[in-house]
């Protein structure tokens, strides 16, 4: 323990001896960083964005049409299969939703752009969102709406109190938190009534339906009677298997995800390039004294320890900068987006693992040169 | 392993070395035999290339013996593995030509790479690096790095890290080609010191004549053999 004590005060003594090296140093394995933290930042917005509505849907179980993969795909049913799986004991109530992609006009600069305007039963529980629960009997009113005040200013300045969706004047009668992803760049909530006027859809086809249970109704039950009894051409999800389903589609079934990951793979390599170059040259510019170390009777233990503290505390040191950089780099990401892109504990964690991994590899690649050191090669 | 007051220090016999091998060798030393008492002080000089330093970096377990026998404060330097390689070279001072010490250490830090190999109390051994640096006069400048110190005063930083410990054997190779006459004197004393009063035995490789009267016993290489061997008293 003593030795790897001295190890790391000499390690430690090095690297802050050349200030302009250790900068050097630390800005490399921080762009290294940077590069994954972005990735992954862009992969949680992925991810996030793809489930931000299904996360917000109040609901203990949704009834879809069985092609309706993943969430956002828009495949409707009859509206039948929500009074039949409102028969099945143990549900409570069952909303209907409509989804629908529409044209809203900017005003300003006269241009179209597409918006998903989604329809429901201002009077059923259908969000978790507290300001659609506060304003929803604003949409009693034929022709109001609710928008998403995350959507893009591509949609014009926001909110405006009259907006044209589909060439027909809406009004804005409030707003809600929701975000963009990475079909649409905004989004409005709009009574059914409103949504039959937009859209001219039938109401017989809806996109889901939503159930909640009796309060202590366990799901599972309730979920074998709903596939006993609906037809073929729907399923029954609890929220939380549509999430993981989802989860599922967006990370492993999607090109994007996968380039994303080897976007962060890219960037652990291109990170271990760097922190070895750094330790490479480290060792060489000290392998006179690393050999006399050896000839006075140190191990190659404790030169190897020296390489890799060396290498552990560059990892620190750039974990630190690259967090702070890529946090505001996402923010403002997210902020001229509407994407929800973020890193969280998890993702601190992760980085800082790879961190840890990424410079750890490129000391030891470093350590070739001090093990062939020998100390003859002094004279 | 520790050598007894009988024993010798050093015990070479037969040795032999060469650099590469096949028909491209070529052969540096031929037949040494050679020993040393402990506290003897010997100086090995010679023309250059006659094979001084690479007899010296043999007793330094710094190059694998080829063939010969090789005896030194009690340790078979023939198949020794690499904790006992340790060990041996723990209990040398070896003085190169050059300090290499870390920019980033200052003399005390240097002296100290030295000493916590012999972890004693961490008080007795500070003041052991305290009072080797001062008398090396260099008690005002313990605190400054290589880039602050002259090319003698460098030399000395290496040379008190290499006697800080009080070793049982002395190697060095032209440790006072960088120092004045003063500090050359002052090197030496304490050399000769380590040798008298602690038994140090030193080996020490130069072609500085200054420091040929402060030696017992004055070898001579030529040519990868042992041209002389003169004992001062003799």
């Amino acid at each position: 323990m003593l030795a790897i004590h001295r190890a790391v005060r000499l390690s430690l003594r090095l690297l802050l001896h050349e200030r302009g090296r250790l900068v050097a140093s630390v800005g490399g394995v921080t762009f290294a960083l940077l590069l994954m933290l972005l990735q992954i930042g862009f992969r949680n917005a992925l991810l996030d964005s793809a489930l931000q509505l299904l996360r917000q849907v109040d609901a203990d179980i949704l009834v879809i049409n069985k092609e309706k993969d993943p969430f956002l795909a828009r495949n409707n049913m009859h509206k039948e299969r929500l009074y039949q799986a409102l028969s099945v004991q143990g549900v409570e109530t069952a909303s209907p939703l409509w989804i629908a992609l529409l044209q809203w006009k900017n005003l300003e600069e006269e241009t179209l752009h597409p918006i998903r305007v989604i329809g429901f039963r201002p009077d059923m529980p259908t969000f978790l969102i507290d300001e659609v629960r506060q304003d929803a009997p604003k949409l009693k009113r034929i022709g109001t709406a609710l928008l998403d005040d995350h959507s893009r200013s591509s949609y014009g300045d926001l909110p405006d109190a009259i907006a044209q969706v589909n060439l027909r004047e809406i009004e804005i009668v409030g707003t809600f938190p929701l975000g963009t992803d990475f079909e649409v760049d905004g989004s409005l909530l709009v009574s059914d009534e409103t949504f039959f006027e937009l859209t001219r859809h039938s109401p017989d086809w809806i996109e889901m339906a939503l159930l909640k249970l009796v309060p202590g109704t366990e799901p599972g039950p309730v979920l074998e009677e709903l596939a006993r009894i609906l037809p073929g051409d729907v399923r029954a999800f609890s929220k939380a298997q549509l999430i993981d389903r989802d989860l599922a589609y967006w990370r492993t079934g999607t090109p994007i995800s996968v380039i994303l990951l080897v976007g962060v793979a890219l960037g652990f390599a291109v990170g271990v390039v760097i922190c070895y170059q750094i330790l490479y040259t480290e060792v060489l510019d000290h392998l006179a004294e690393f050999a006399t170390l050896k000839a006075m009777g140190y191990s190659d233990r404790y030169i190897q320890w020296v390489v890799i503290s060396e290498s552990v505390l560059l990892s620190v040191l750039g974990f630190v900068p690259s967090m702070a950089m890529g946090t505001a780099m996402l923010a403002l990401l997210g902020w001229s987006s509407g994407l929800p892109a973020g890193l969280t504990l998890a993702d601190a964690a992760n980085v800082g693992a790879l961190a840890l991994s990424m410079c750890t590899l490129a000391g030891l690649l470093a350590l070739r040169k001090v093990r062939s050191l020998e100390p003859a090669e002094l004279f | 392993m520790t050598s007894d007051s009988h024993s010798p220090a050093i015990a070479l016999e037969g040795v032999n070395y060469a650099f590469g091998q096949g028909e491209t060798a070529k052969q540096v030393l031929f037949d040494i035999d050679l020993s040393l008492a402990p506290g003897e002080f010997a100086i090995m000089t010679g023309p250059s290339g006659s094979g001084k330093t690479t007899l010296l970096s043999l007793v330094g377990a710094l190059r694998r013996p080829q063939s010969g026998t090789l005896n030194c404060i009690g340790h078979n330097l023939h198949g020794l593995e690499a904790a006992r390689l340790e060990g041996y070279r723990q209990q040398l001072g070896f003085i190169f030509q050059l300090h290499n010490l870390f920019p980033a250490l200052t003399a005390f830090q240097s002296v100290q790479m030295a000493t916590d190999l012999h972890p004693e109390s961490g008080t007795s051994n500070s003041d052991r690096i305290r009072t080797l640096l001062t008398r090396l006069g260099l008690g005002e400048r313990m605190d400054y790095r290589p880039h602050q110190l002259s090319g003698g005063q460098r030399q000395r930083v290496a040379i008190a890290r290499a006697l800080v410990h009080r070793p049982a054997l002395v190697l060095a190779d032209e440790p006072t080609a960088a120092l004045d006459s003063e500090n050359t004197q002052i090197v030496l004393q304490l050399l000769a010191d380590l040798a008298h009063e602690r038994g140090t035995t030193v080996l020490m490789v130069t072609q500085d004549s200054r420091v040929f009267e402060s030696a017992d016993r004055l070898i001579n290489l030529v040519d990868g053999r042992l041209d002389s061997d003169v004992r001062r008293t003799d």
